[in-house]
């Protein structure tokens, strides 16, 4: 018992404890009561908050006092409550590998409520959702989940400890891009991390407000010598208000909720993209965040990033291209529309190399200007095209990125180019489509070789891919070795000098093509004056001037014509620079010139400017050989240079692939679809080292109301044995074993006797899914869902230690994530895929 | 009856089982005995903020009381939206008077009356920002600039959703 009158409570702060002044003609004179002042009092106050983080973590920033009482004294206290009251986590226990501290605690509050309460929460709440049995109409999705790579927790235990987590969006439930078909889910990977979107798959109306990016850290038991392992946590983007051109060629906002990438450098970062700004991350500790963006808040439409560099592609603001558009003194020629005419873009370069980053707690979130941390852009300057953006570092010892053979198709003067320096190489180009032939492209190089200097702009140089025989049409037999490329291409890479090309199925072009860029190489290069003062001057006015010089790289023939003779004629004649009578078309017209005048310096020769941005013809050095089709078409999604020699290339079947076989009935529908292919070449010898087809993918889209199918085993030895199989759902039109098979392709265990990945293991965790969803069997509120067998690959990255697989593990499931790692002996190489 | 004295020097004499709400008065009584003209002393406790305690207590009288000690709160006392039609309308006072009804009940150790003003100021806290909290209380940021721009940036994280 206290004695009355005893001194029971203690001041916390001086500066707050002063007595209220009643005073109510002066109401900026009162201070606060003397309860908030003490610590016993805040501390029976602040645990009411723990239902809110937000307001808990606000608090912790009215006053030294109750700062530190919440985040020091009391703080044991208050976030591990905070965490377990985080709604629809259910997170009554520790989520990983035992007790946490309780600033860990403190941490991973912050992180989950802070960073997106309403993405966390929902995810969170949908998630628990699929775990149990009942979903509701609308989450027409399906729940992955990924844990630690070779991490093999149970499933069951995963799902109870968190509900939370979800999976990468596999090739069938992305989007599709505008024209690159099916947009490939946003997947990075480190050695220590990977990084991916946790967006729900199966519904498209899901994608659109959903801005989530969960990065994964990989376990300990992989990267050794790493860091020790951390908890997986959420970055996120808010969406952006951007502007866009409406149909009446006004400018409206609208939000943007997406992604448009994200990724992971070799060592140093984590980012992501959002349609403002790029939020850099520390790998690892997401409690630091440095957010770049354009001073004016231009539209990113691209980012690529690596450890010392970051390169962002801005979108011109709109109202200059409305203004270009519409200004009676810019020289359009006659058949020109400015409709379908493209906009010059800003391509921006930030310095990362010395940014020094200040030490945050893990428990607390800084968020940083990139100024603050030292990350400047460093050059910018006008680029024509606004696709493929990809850059490379050039290492001034490596005259090849690879040994060199002879015959040598790569041979070239080395005392003529004896590079000397190191080099800083970006690549864009122009916006495929079928009918035109080849495509352009344009490669910008920086000399980077003094690490105290800005990078200095030492070339821009534009290509053009050209076909032999210009007079191809089409629906006649055609012969690439006699006439060239004439496919156009669907991406390119650039690795070192080298550019390696892919083009779209067809059946007359190789699918792999390699160029090679000298620009910039020689340590004498160095570009023109005035057409390095026409790139960099990045205003309206150089934007009105450039884009009259770049007009022709800015048309968009194919576009702009349907005369697919005139066409092939104008996009020709563009790169063939040296021929008189087509290049005459090209050159600038009095009108251009007097334009022009205006806008340069009065000594720039406007007639070589016009020269230099002209593309110069590029044709494939090499190419991979043209296998034998088998059956399907596949297009090259991703490649990854490594060991010098060796070219990953990750194939996927054609989006106009018929299914390989296809099965319905009332309660499903059942697809098979070829399987991801990946491909090991040796590029010095342009020969093929391994082909490895992954299993078929089968994916079962479930009506309302229908259990999952339930997964049984045939025959009685699980480990590496036969498939499981669909033991009761029906397949009308399969009704044997191997054409079961055919739709479930075999799992194959890799733990070896008594490993993880036990099939048992899986199955079993299914069939007690199974059995709990008979119960409700009746329940006509089921939801319509996808699943994929356990063992189906939905996705595959090649990264320059290996190959990253993610696994599904079953009807919500999960996913693993596993790396295959490159053997160092080739002779190893066979083996490890 | 019991016979309290505030600190304003009034007295105030109340019921037995209202009083015994607070526990420092249990225990006083205890301690006194049978000592019927005995006042008890509340020298924290105006009389203006007495009889606001008293009249929580007298309409709680017939309360279960609460247990004696609890370490921590469990999740559903960290509730602070459950506060029902009556407490509500009671403790809907000027801000002055409820930081005194919390100190009292502090003081007095009447547990439920001290969770229901703490509740409510943490209701008053929920939903607002760092700022609005400092105007609601009058509570001056004695952040040095430094701190400031500290707290500006981590704050951002919070503000950015």
């Amino acid at each position: 018992m206290r004695e009355p009158g005893a001194p029971v409570l203690e001041c916390a702060a001086s500066r707050c404890a002063d007595p209220p002044v009643a005073d109510p003609a002066n109401p900026a004179a009162l201070s606060a009561h003397l309860a908030l002042c003490l610590t016993d009092i805040l501390a029976l106050i602040f645990p009411y908050l723990a239902t809110d983080p937000v307001a808990l973590f606000r608090s912790s920033h009215v006053c030294r006092a109750w700062r530190s009482i919440i985040m020091d004294s009391h703080a044991a206290l208050l976030w591990p409550a905070a965490y377990h009251q985080l709604p629809g986590l259910q997170c009554n226990d520790p989520p990983f590998e035992g007790e946490l501290s309780w600033q860990r605690y403190r941490w991973l509050t912050l992180a989950a409520a802070i960073r997106d309460p309403s993405d966390w929460q929902g995810i969170a709440q949908l998630g628990a959702q699929l775990a149990e049995t009942s979903v509701p109409d609308e989450h027409l999705v399906r729940l992955e989940q990924v844990h630690a790579v070779r991490e093999y927790v149970p499933v069951g235990e995963v799902v109870a400890r968190c509900p939370h987590f979800l999976g990468v969006c596999d090739h069938a439930g992305a989007i599709e891009d505008e024209d690159d078909g099916p947009r490939e889910p946003l997947v990075a990977v480190s050695e220590s991390c990977v990084v991916f979107e946790a967006q729900m798959t199966g519904h498209l109306g899901e994608l659109q407000t959903r801005s989530v990016l969960q990065v994964q850290p990989f376990s300990s038991s992989i990267t050794a010598a790493g860091p020790p392992p951390h908890e997986p946590f959420l970055i996120h983007g808010s969406p952006d208000l951007v502007e866009e051109i409406d149909v009446d060629g006004a400018l409206t906002a609208s939000r943007d909720p997406f992604f448009k990438s994200t990724g992971v450098t070799a060592s140093r970062w984590m980012w992501a993209q959002s349609a403002s700004h790029i939020d850099l991350y520390p790998q690892l500790t997401a409690n630091l965040r440095i957010r770049v963006t354009h001073a004016d808040q231009l539209r990113i439409l691209r980012t690529s990033c690596c450890d010392n560099w970051l390169v962002v592609l801005y979108r011109i603001p709109l109202d200059w291209s409305i203004s270009l558009a519409s200004d009676p003194d810019v020289p359009w020629r006659h058949e020109d529309n400015p409709v379908h005419v493209a906009t010059p873009c800003i391509l921006a370069v930030y310095d990362l190399r010395d940014v020094e980053l200040p030490h945050v707690e893990l428990d607390r979130c800084l968020r940083l200007d990139a100024s603050d941390v030292g990350i400047t852009q460093c050059a910018a300057v006008w680029v024509p095209y606004e696709h493929g953006l990809m850059h490379t570092i050039v290492d001034p010892d490596a005259a090849h990125p690879f040994a060199v053979t002879d015959p040598d198709p790569w041979a070239f003067d080395l005392d003529s180019h004896q590079p000397c320096r190191e080099l800083f190489k970006v690549v864009l180009n122009e916006q495929g489509d079928d009918r035109i032939v080849g495509q352009r492209l344009v490669v910008i190089t920086f000399d980077v070789s003094d690490p105290t200097a800005s990078p200095t702009l030492v070339a821009w140089q534009p290509y053009g891919i050209i076909p032999n025989h210009t007079t191809y049409s089409g629906g006649e037999p055609y012969s690439f070795a006699e006439s060239g490329t004439c496919c156009s291409f669907r991406m390119w890479r650039i690795f070192g000098r080298i550019l390696i090309g892919s083009t779209r199925e067809g059946i007359c072009c190789p699918p792999i093509q390699f160029a090679r860029d000298d620009s910039g190489l020689n340590c004498t290069a160095k570009i023109a004056p005035d057409l390095h003062a026409a790139l960099t001057t990045v205003t309206r006015a150089g934007f009105f001037a450039i884009s009259v010089l770049l007009r022709e790289s800015l048309l968009r023939a194919f576009h702009f014509n349907d005369d697919w003779e005139h066409v092939l004629e104008r996009y020709l004649a563009h790169l063939c620079g040296h021929d008189p009578v087509l290049a005459a078309q090209y050159d600038l017209r009095s009108a251009e010139v007097a334009y022009l005048r205006t806008h340069f310096s009065p000594g720039t020769n406007l007639a070589t400017l016009s020269h230099l941005v002209r593309p110069t013809p590029l044709h494939a050095l090499a190419h991979l050989p043209r296998l034998p089709r088998q059956g399907t078409w596949y297009r090259v999604v991703s490649m990854h240079w490594t060991r010098q020699d060796r070219l990953v290339v990750v194939s996927r079947a054609s989006p106009v692939q018929t299914p390989v076989a296809t099965s319905s009935t009332a309660e499903h529908t059942a697809m098979t679809r070829y399987g991801v292919r990946v491909e090991v070449w040796d590029v010095a010898g342009m020969c093929l080292v391994k082909r490895v087809e992954l299993p078929r993918t089968t994916e079962f889209v479930l009506g309302s109301g229908v259990p999952n199918p339930a997964w049984g085993m045939v025959g009685d030895n699980v480990r590496g044995g036969p498939a499981p199989a669909l033991a009761s759902a029906p397949v009308q039109d399969l009704d044997d074993a191997a054409d079961r098979n055919l739709l479930l392709p075999p799992w194959r265990g890799e733990g070896g006797a008594g490993g993880p990945w036990d099939d048992a293991w899986v199955l079993d965790v299914l069939a007690q899914s199974v059995d709990v969803r008979r119960e409700d069997a009746d329940d006509e509120d089921g939801a319509v869902r996808s699943v994929y067998s356990p063992g189906t690959v939905l996705h595959v990255v090649p990264t320059c230690v290996g190959i990253v697989v993610v696994r599904s593990l079953g009807p919500m499931r999960g996913a693993a994530v596993e790396m295959w790692r490159y053997g160092r002996p080739r002779a190893s190489l066979e083996g490890g895929l | 009856m019991v016979k309290l004295l505030s600190s304003d020097n009034e007295k105030i004499t109340v019921a037995q089982d209202v009083a015994v709400r607070s526990m420092l008065i249990k225990n006083m009584l205890e301690d006194i005995g049978d000592a019927e003209d005995a006042e008890i002393p509340l020298p924290n406790v105006t009389a203006r903020v007495l009889k606001k305690v008293i009249e929580y207590c007298e309409h709680h009288k017939n309360d279960p009381m609460p247990p004696a000690e609890e370490d921590e709160l469990g999740d559903e006392r960290r509730r602070s939206d459950d506060i029902d039609e009556w407490d509500a309308d009671y403790i809907d006072v000027e801000q002055e008077l409820l930081f005194e009804i919390i100190l009292a009940a502090n003081y007095m150790d009447i547990k439920p009356l001290l969770d229901l003003g703490c509740k409510t100021v943490a209701n008053m806290i929920k939903g607002k920002t760092t700022e609005e909290i400092r105007k609601t209380f009058n509570i001056t940021c004695d952040f040095t600039a430094e701190e400031e721009e500290q707290i500006r940036r981590e704050n951002e994280w919070a503000e950015d959703r």
